[in-house]
């Protein structure tokens, strides 16, 4: 298995007037190719930060990120940030983030067409990765004619349909009831399984967590393996 | 390894071209696919939408912007056009007159020779001129006018006729016109026709200054009875109602001037001419001529059209001002609505140039769709400019007139938002020139593009994770 994400000695602080605090603190981690991997704890202990980092919206203090051999920092250097977005990874907010001027076809056609997919394969791309996760029929809704759920499925289309080396997801299931839940874990699961995606998701749920292959557990910055 | 296609081998340069091809495809497909779908929807808006209210806002400025550009453009062209045709028509160029016997020039069909030698192509005609105030009676009507005695081509087809001047004011009664009788016969201004109730056929009476000055009996009065053969009108209400026009020799003989002339009245071809003509007449005449342009004649005119053409670059500048902040506001009010939209793009890969470009082009679109539309209405506004001022004209005298006879029981004075006699013409001038228009609308979409860039750079700029954090919050 090949390493898809590495990261080394991983830092971000935050100043607080004269405090400043640590919010991630050395953090390493590795990924490789089809892991399902779990971050698990408290409010404010660091997952989002970890994976705003990870997502190169947010960039580290100090420390490496290195997805597919080439750094984070090398991306900056080279003002091309976008570029790893665009290349390496796939977002899944806990809001879902959803255009809203565009259906849910065209939500997740817009991450093909960044990456220069012509419109209509494009198209048929996303009609196919939208009937994977259940919204056959609901994919010329706009966002304000979806339920939560339904929402949050179209988001992970458009996190999955340009098959990006990292899925990143931050409380996928915040938002979402039980039974939404449920079917939410069982999607994101088959997704994972049947493309050989790398997930990383950071969650509250357990049931969520449960279904990951490794689980971590973060507590003031620090990622520790997840207790049994 | 060199590319092969059907046995043909590519050299390197080949091989660059192909690749360069290439990348400007992708970039044109890329352009079609993510741009398009991105700006279709943000000024189209959801579903069978044309254009959202965002989108409609924009045009709305640049549509006001442009319309009104080509309104007061259009009238302040026509107003210079009718001005200048107006007096031009009817105005010598250039009148030369004797400083030595003032108001008497005896040698003037040699110097007509002379001119004319001298101006070559330049000149349209040079000809004698005799133009003096006088007295017009009619019945028991009397009024003061200008005449002019001119000098009429003859009609080579009927002996005891002149024809018209190539530039001269159109005839319009008897329509068409084709000549003017030798003799004691007048043309009049059609409104002067008016005020005095005169038709054609009618005998007036013309009293002018004749001979000399003296101390005795001061200047002694001529008069003379005319047949009017017809009215004239140039478009210019001070011409159309104090000028009699006659014939030369009926004027000479009307002020006994013997065969002199008053003055020497030269139309140019070309206008923009006149300065370098002068200088050629100074060449010929002597010093005891004076030679005056037409600019001179109308001083304070011309200084007014220059003030004009002043005014009117600076409203062309602030229209154009405000319809940009209209375009700056409604891009920004755009990219504060999609805020969030920029930082999911944002998030998913789209760089800060591409926001930039969407952007950019949405304002740009605005102002292309916007000026379109405004010179399109501008144009049409301008053709029925007339009609409307009349149209409020007559609402306002409606209402007016209403208001006085049922709940206020007094008198309604007419309102006329043109009078004929404060301003020079008879009907609102309106001219539109394509050769304004079209560098302006070019104008307009530029710099609309140029002004949308502004807030589209700061789109381009704002970090995903603001935006998100921002959203959450």
């Amino acid at each position: 298995m090949s390493v898809v994400l590495k990261t080394e000695n991983l830092t971000k602080s935050y100043r607080d007037g004269e405090i400043t605090v640590d919010v991630i603190h050395n953090i390493n981690l590795e990924l490789q190719k089809g892991d399902f991997v779990s971050i698990q704890g408290a409010s404010g202990a660091g997952k989002s930060t970890l994976l705003s980092i990870l997502g190169a919206i947010l960039l580290p203090d100090s420390g490496t990120v290195t997805v597919n051999g080439k750094s984070l920092t090398q991306y900056k250097n080279e003002g091309r940030l976008h570029e790893y977005r665009k290349q390496h990874i796939g977002f899944i907010f806990q809001n879902h983030y959803l255009l809203p001027d565009f259906t849910a076809v065209e939500n997740v056609m817009m991450s093909l067409l960044i990456r220069g997919e012509k419109r209509n394969s494009a198209r048929e791309k996303s009609i196919e990765v939208l009937e994977k996760v259940g919204l056959k029929e609901r994919i010329n809704h706009y966002p304000s004619q979806l339920s939560g759920g339904e929402s949050q499925r179209v988001a992970v289309a458009r996190a999955v349909v340009h098959k990006p080396d990292i899925v990143l997801a931050d409380e996928p299931t915040g938002n979402l009831d039980s039974n939404n839940t449920q079917k939410f874990i069982r999607i994101l699961q088959d997704l994972q399984k049947t493309n050989q995606l790398t997930v990383l998701v950071v969650t509250h749920e357990a049931e969520l967590a449960a279904v990951a292959g490794r689980k971590y557990f973060m507590k003031d910055g620090k990622l520790l393996d997840a207790p049994h | 390894m060199p590319l092969r296609n059907q046995g043909k081998n590519f050299s390197p340069s080949d091989e660059n071209n192909l690749v360069h091809d290439c990348r400007k495809r992708r970039l044109a497909e890329y352009m079609l696919n993510f741009y398009t779908f991105l700006m279709r929807r943000y000024l189209g808006g959801r579903g069978n939408q044309i254009f959202s209210m965002n989108a409609w806002l924009s045009f709305l400025g640049v549509f006001i912007g442009t319309s009104l550009l080509v309104i007061v453009l259009s009238v302040f062209n026509g107003f210079q056009q009718q001005i200048k045709s107006s007096i031009f028509k009817f105005d010598p160029h250039i009148t030369i007159e004797s400083t030595k016997k003032p108001g008497k020039v005896e040698d003037w069909r040699n110097w007509i020779i002379k001119i004319n030698t001298k101006l070559g192509n330049g000149a349209e005609s040079v000809s004698g001129m005799i133009q003096s105030p006088a007295l017009i009676r009619k019945d028991e009507q009397l009024d003061h006018v200008l005449i002019r005695g001119m000098e009429f081509p003859e009609d080579a087809k009927v002996k005891d006729k002149y024809t018209f001047p190539k530039e001269f004011p159109k005839v319009v009664e008897p329509a068409n016109l084709k000549n003017f009788p030798k003799g004691d016969y007048c043309l009049i201004g059609h409104e002067l026709a008016g005020i005095l109730d005169i038709h054609v056929g009618d005998l007036i009476q013309l009293i002018v200054p004749k001979g000399q000055f003296t101390a005795r009996v001061g200047v002694e009065p001529g008069m003379k009875t005319f047949t009017v053969s017809g009215f004239f009108s140039s478009g210019n209400y001070q011409y159309d109602s104090k000028v009699i026009l006659i014939s030369l020799p009926a004027a000479q003989s009307l002020y006994g001037a013997g065969d002199s002339v008053q003055q020497i009245a030269i139309k140019l071809k070309d206008f923009d001419a006149v300065k370098k003509s002068l200088i050629l007449l100074y060449e010929v005449l002597p010093y005891d001529y004076s030679i005056r342009s037409i600019e001179e004649e109308h001083r304070n005119l011309f200084a007014a059209l220059k003030w004009e053409k002043v005014i009117m670059t600076i409203i062309v500048f602030l229209f154009i001002i405000a319809a940009l902040v209209g375009v700056i506001v409604s891009t920004a009010n755009v990219i504060r609505s999609k805020k969030k939209d920029i930082g999911i793009l944002k998030s998913i890969g789209v760089s800060d140039q591409e926001i930039l470009i969407v952007f950019t082009l949405i304002g740009f679109i605005s102002g292309l769709i916007g000026t379109i539309l405004g010179v399109s209405f501008g144009i049409f506004l301008s053709m029925k400019l007339e009609l409307i001022i009349n149209g409020f004209e007559y609402v306002i005298n409606g209402v007016g007139q209403f208001y006085c006879d049922n709940l206020m029981s007094c008198f309604w004075s007419r309102v006329e938002l043109m009078p004929k006699d404060v301003y020079y013409f008879d009907h609102m001038p309106v001219s539109i020139d394509a050769r304004f228009l079209h560098p302006l609308s070019i104008l307009a979409i530029f710099l609309s593009g140029m002004a949308a860039l502004v807030p589209a750079w700061s789109a381009g700029k704002l970090q995903p994770i603001d935006i998100i954090r921002a959203s959450d919050t």
